[in-house]
């Protein structure tokens, strides 16, 4: 790690009218590294992972330095997850879990990409790991990656029209024999006994707390205390 | 006169047509739906694009809808050869969500059913893989084997599998001290019926020469690919997640990490196989020192309690009523990983403080193990493709979810 | 008084009987292992539960050559024109069991990619019960089977009746 900058509050001055007070923990330099390329350092949740925001912009430029510099060489990809915040601005984010085989870390990244303009940069020339990764976000999420070579549905038929895993889509679907009738198939008409759609499902009592469709300020928080 | 100019025909003017085949998604040797288009020239495959998503059950979508405890019988359903291992991941990141202690007698039974789910995915493997590649009286051997694990998970918990057995913040029942007897008689029999497997794949030409060099990958690609689990370990990198991030009571076990040379189909058989031995291996130190205690959390508050309690006892009920219904585990992010049978296995979940989950994101070691298919199967062989997918060892029920 | 008197080795029987009684010891199923259920299929195969002992051991992946579909797991959207398909490629007379909660009716997930249950596109003769169900679910509702086809016309016209077993 012999090109991490040194960061300037690691230097303590000896303060000999006060009392003893512990010298703070040296910061780790993974996230001295990590915002120096420009992220911002999110407060830990329950697993303690490093978790960081980029820009979309910088997604690129960050994503390089953590695959090929040597003092990161996050060489693992893990996991690419879309996900849909409909009243937050930029209403979609991309997480990514990247681990680092060198020094056994692992981090979290997350992406804001707004409606207006669902693409982000693909990572496939760094991790090719995320070739399937990035299709499954386009499939569920409708979120683009712009660079992947071959970004078409992978677990919807390939002209399914919607996102599945949308907030606006109904878990019961909405025209769910498409690809079937598409094919050439006839359907059987058999009336079933009970034809309850999806969402009855539910448990009875579906306390949302308030915030049933997102984070109203974003950031997730330390856990709380008591229950709800 | 003739003008004729005569034009030599050879063999190879006749071989110029690429033939376009699809390989499922219905096929015996697809280890489930899968659809694998090839274009062959006439035994060699020139490219494919391996087709999934037709056993895609919208898992995700339905997390969202559920609440925690009912998601476990989604997740069994995940890589149903081992339905527990599933369970354990999704239990452990709850409990790190919601900061639920486990007792430790719940901790060391679900490690011995992470370890009995191992077992019972590389038993099926071999069965299955011995089947793809003409050893068929391999299944009966291994199935054999696969039929009293499962007597000894009906007896512990009710089915054969799918057993839907954990709680959030324990087990849902004890393992008794004659189901312990009888699992270390089971244990100790299993190296015989392991050598015996050996002795009918590993010195078998037939096999040898069907699995050696086939899909081979060497170790930067496998990592560039994502690879996890056996898969990984076959090409020389020793990355286990019960050593590099250890979970339950993997860090006071004694085990060794199996790992390969060559990255071939035949490598990764031989780790699965000491992964097997491995596996007795710890199941014995388990079983030998199970500590006394609870077999789930008394945490009321978080934790159902003890069914025999809720009929009995008013709070208990009213704490069962509560922890079903309104149960809400603060607001944060969890991602959480274990070393299901065939790789990392993680979940990731969002929680808004609700009774659901925001997002649930599933890490499936299967999806991306998929995805070295095409790398390996592109210049090989037809029939090299049923090794390649043998040796990979994907469930379809993990890559689509 | 009859042929089977005057001759101990002449066997007589009615020609439906005879049919049936070799139709339904030799059902030669065509397993449409899709998740879970197969696995549980698989065992029915295995050495403890042996279904061929009701002559059902030929599993065949090839529709051409199979009387019974076995419709072991989850039928998603996706997949509902290619069992269609497979279906259609098998020769009459032929049979469905519908193996396991998902195939009969959908299981537990009522969402947008699964079908809600396999007798939206195919018809089916006996449905199971469970998840997955029990080998010996599968071999009661071989035996099921077995019992509608002994009672069957030659030229495989019935009623389509539906049995239920648990």
């Amino acid at each position: 790690m012999a090109d991490v900058p040194a960061n300037p509050s690691s230097s303590t001055s000896p303060a000999p009218a006060a009392p003893a007070v512990a010298a703070p923990p040296p910061p780790d330099p993974l996230i001295v590294a990590i915002t120096a390329l420009g992220a911002e350092v999110l407060p830990p949740t329950q697993d303690q992972l490093l978790a960081f925001r980029v820009e979309r912009d910088e997604w690129p430029t960050v994503a390089r330095a953590l695959r090929r510099e040597p003092q990161l060489s996050f060489e693992m990809l893990i996991d690419v997850a879309g996900v849909d915040f409909p009243k937050r601005q930029p209403r979609f984010e991309v997480v990514y879990h990247l681990w680092s085989l060198t020094w056994n870390k692992v981090v979290r990244i997350k992406v804001g990409v707004p409606e207006e303009d669902p693409q982000v940069a693909s990572v496939v020339e760094l991790w090719p790991t995320a070739d399937w990764h990035e299709r499954e976000a386009f499939d569920m999420v409708g979120l683009k990656f712009a660079g992947h070579p071959d970004l078409r549905r992978i677990l919807m038929p390939d002209d399914y029209p919607w996102h599945p895993l949308r907030k606006d889509f109904p878990v019961e679907g909405i025209d769910n024999s498409i690809s079937y009738v598409r094919a050439g198939g006839v359907l059987m008409t058999r009336e079933l006994d009970v034809d309850r759609p999806a969402g009855q499902d539910r448990t009875p009592v579906d306390l949302s707390h308030g915030d049933p469709a997102g984070y109203s300020d974003g950031t997730p928080t330390l856990p709380e205390e008591g229950r709800a | 006169m003739s003008t004729l100019t005569e034009k030599i025909v050879t063999v190879n003017d006749l071989h110029e047509e690429r033939m376009e085949l699809s390989m499922g998604p219905q096929h015996p040797a697809t280890h489930g739906v899968l659809q694998c288009k090839l274009i062959l020239d006439g035994e060699k495959v020139v490219s494919m694009d391996p087709v999934v998503g037709y056993l895609h059950r919208g898992k995700e979508k339905h997390a969202e809808h559920m609440t925690y405890q009912q998601f476990f019988t989604l997740t069994d359903r995940l890589d149903y050869l081992q339905p527990l291992g599933n369970e354990v991941g999704w239990a452990l990141t709850v409990e790190k969500l919601a900061g639920i202690e486990v007792p430790a007698r719940a901790q060391a039974i679900r490690t011995i059913i992470c370890e009995f789910m191992r077992l019972s995915a590389h038993l099926v493997w071999a069965g299955i893989g011995g089947v793809d590649t003409g050893a068929v009286s391999m299944f009966m051997y291994a199935f054999r084997d696969r039929e009293s694990l499962f007597d000894l998970m009906d007896e512990l918990t009710g089915l054969r599998t799918n057993q839907e057995y954990l709680r959030i913040g324990g087990v849902g029942a004890d393992l008794p001290p004659e189901l312990v007897t009888r699992m270390q008689q089971w244990v100790a029999q299993l190296h015989g019926h392991i050598d015996e497997f050996e002795m009918l794949l590993t010195g078998n030409k037939i096999f040898h020469d069907r699995m050696r060099g086939v899909g081979q990958v060497s170790a930067q690609q496998a990592i560039d690919l994502g690879l996890t689990g056996p898969c990984l370990r076959a090409t020389g990198v020793g990355v286990d997640l019960r050593r590099a991030r250890p979970y339950l009571l993997y860090p006071q076990l004694e085990f060794e990490v199996p790992v390969g040379t060559r990255g071939d189909a035949y490598d990764r058989y031989l780790v699965r196989i000491e992964e097997m031995r491995q596996s007795a291996k710890m199941l014995k130190q388990l079983l030998d020192g199970l500590p006394a205690g609870d077999w789930i959390a008394k945490d009321f508050k978080n934790v159902l309690p003890p069914k025999g309690r809720v009929y009995t006892s008013m709070e208990e009920m009213i704490h069962q009523f509560k922890t079903v219904t309104e149960w809400c585990p603060p607001k944060g992010e969890v991602y959480q990983a274990t070393e299901a049978a065939n790789g990392e296995l993680g979940f990731y979940v969002l929680s808004a403080g609700a009774s659901h989950p925001y997002r649930v994101k599933i890490r499936s070691p299967s999806f991306i193990n998929l995805q070295a298919l095409k790398p390996m199967s592109v210049g090989s062989y037809f029939s090299d493709i049923v090794a390649i997918i043998a040796s990979l060892h994907f469930i379809m029920g993990e890559c689509d979810r | 008084m009859g042929v089977e008197d005057k001759f101990p080795e002449v066997v007589t029987s009615k020609l439906t009987d005879l049919v049936g009684w070799a139709r339904k010891n030799s059902l030669w199923p065509m397993p449409l292992g899709l998740s879970c259920c197969a696995i549980e299929m698989m065992a029915t195969v295995g050495p403890r539960f042996d279904l061929s002992r009701f002559g059902a051991e030929v599993f065949r992946f090839s529709p051409r050559q199979s009387d019974v579909m076995i419709v072991a797991g989850t039928l998603t959207w996706k997949m509902a024109s290619v069992a269609r398909r497979i279906y259609d490629q098998m020769p009459d007379p032929k049979w469905v069991i519908a193996m396991g909660v998902c195939a009969s009716s959908g299981g537990l997930y009522r969402n947008y990619a699964v079908v809600p249950g396999v007798d939206r596109i195919l018809p089916v003769d006996v449905y199971t019960m469970g998840c997955p169900p029990r080998p010996d679910t599968l071999i009661r509702a071989v035996m099921e089977l077995q019992k509608k086809i002994s009672e069957l016309a030659i030229d495989g016209r019935r009623p389509r009746e539906p049995v239920f077993v648990d």
